[in-house]
């Protein structure tokens, strides 16, 4: 018996499309991660600057004083160093580099110390925990929509087209494939891995090369307004 | 009730609402966490499990009753606080259940947070 060999090139395209499947599942996943160490972080900083242990309430207007707001940012950034440590084992302490640190942090979620502390030193007592989570939604999201775009930055070629419909599991009978881009690639992928590894028939239509299922011919005949019609 | 006591009632129900929305962020933190096993990585992935569902959202109550057990002396403690209280607690509730299950595992913190958000946010106490 023979064994059928795979077109070596063929198969780059299918690890290609199947690394970029991987890289955006982490995407997905590192946003999710990165929110919530992000407002993990400032809930600490809270429990230590705003919380009043007398009345139990958290008081933002401590937050008004500048050196509040300060040392209120410092912690944030500390906690997120700390985070950054834990996840990827390296120790920063050990970087000789001045503001090495603060670098990786920028690379990990997308901020440094001055931004924290430019953030906390404008808002004051107005960037209290609904608001911070609200804009670090929004931040977190921009992140992922850049590594979402740098991830499927390799689907450059028309055959990685015939991968993701393989890949997504999408009927070819659905889809025009001629009038399918590149960047429908991409969209695909993303959707796909969105959607738990799946393509919901929603989301496909939405495409401009989706071919609608045929409707059965033949319509009901409406007696009474073919009468009308004789009339 | 005078103006200036207007607007210490006014200033009170803000910080009040800000104690909410802190509690149920804390709440949140705290049931991830809870549930996600390695503290580092958080997914919603096992979400697609109703029996997974039903565990978050559990854990999620018990956190933010513990979270809020003082946040009603903000508004001081009577009977009509404490039934804002719980009223407002359920409303958070029940628009949780609602959005986790209908989202199942497609369900995250940006589709939690900004509804619950401006569900707090939304909710009067009643006149006296």
């Amino acid at each position: 018996m023979t064994e059928k060999k795979k077109d070596p090139v063929s198969s780059q395209y299918q690890k290609d499309v199947e690394y970029t499947v991987e890289l955006l599942q982490q995407s997905k996943e590192s946003q999710e991660t990165k929110f919530s160490h992000l407002n993990d972080a400032y809930l600490t900083s809270a429990k230590k600057h705003l919380y009043n242990e007398e009345t139990g309430e958290y008081e933002y207007k401590k937050l008004k004083k500048e050196e509040t707001a300060k040392a209120f940012a410092k912690d944030v950034t500390q906690k997120l160093k700390d985070v950054y440590q834990t996840i990827t084992g390296h120790d920063l302490k050990k970087s000789k580099l001045k503001g090495f640190d603060d670098k990786l942090l920028e690379a990990y979620f997308g901020l440094n110390s001055k931004y924290v502390e430019r953030l906390f030193v404008d808002r004051r007592d107005e960037l209290t925990s609904g608001q911070f989570a609200q804009e670090m939604l929004q931040h977190t999201y921009q992140l992922k929509r850049q590594e979402d775009n740098t991830a499927v930055q390799h689907i450059t070629d028309r055959k990685h087209l015939d991968e993701i419909i393989k890949i997504t599991k999408v009927d070819s009978a659905r889809i025009n494939k001629d009038d399918m881009e590149i960047d429908h690639g991409h969209q695909m992928l993303k959707t796909y891995v969105t959607n738990e590894q799946e393509m919901p028939t929603k989301e496909l239509e939405k495409l401009p090369f989706y071919v609608p299922i045929e409707k059965p011919k033949g319509k009901k005949v409406n007696m009474k307004n073919n009468q009308d019609i004789a009339a | 009730m005078n103006k200036e006591e207007k607007a210490k009632e006014k200033a009170k129900l803000k910080s009040y609402r800000h104690n909410i929305e802190h509690a149920y962020l804390s709440a949140l933190n705290d049931t991830i966490h809870k549930l996600n096993k390695k503290k580092e990585v958080v997914t919603f992935k096992h979400h697609e499990k109703e029996d997974k569902r039903g565990a978050f959202l559990v854990e999620l109550k018990s956190q933010l009753e513990q979270h809020t057990t003082r946040t009603v002396n903000i508004l001081g403690k009577n009977e009509n606080t404490i039934a804002f209280q719980n009223n407002l607690i359920d409303a958070i509730m029940k628009s949780n259940t609602k959005i986790v299950h209908k989202h199942k595992h497609l369900i995250n913190q940006r589709k939690l947070i900004p509804r619950i958000l401006s569900l707090i946010e939304s909710i009067e106490p009643e006149e006296e």
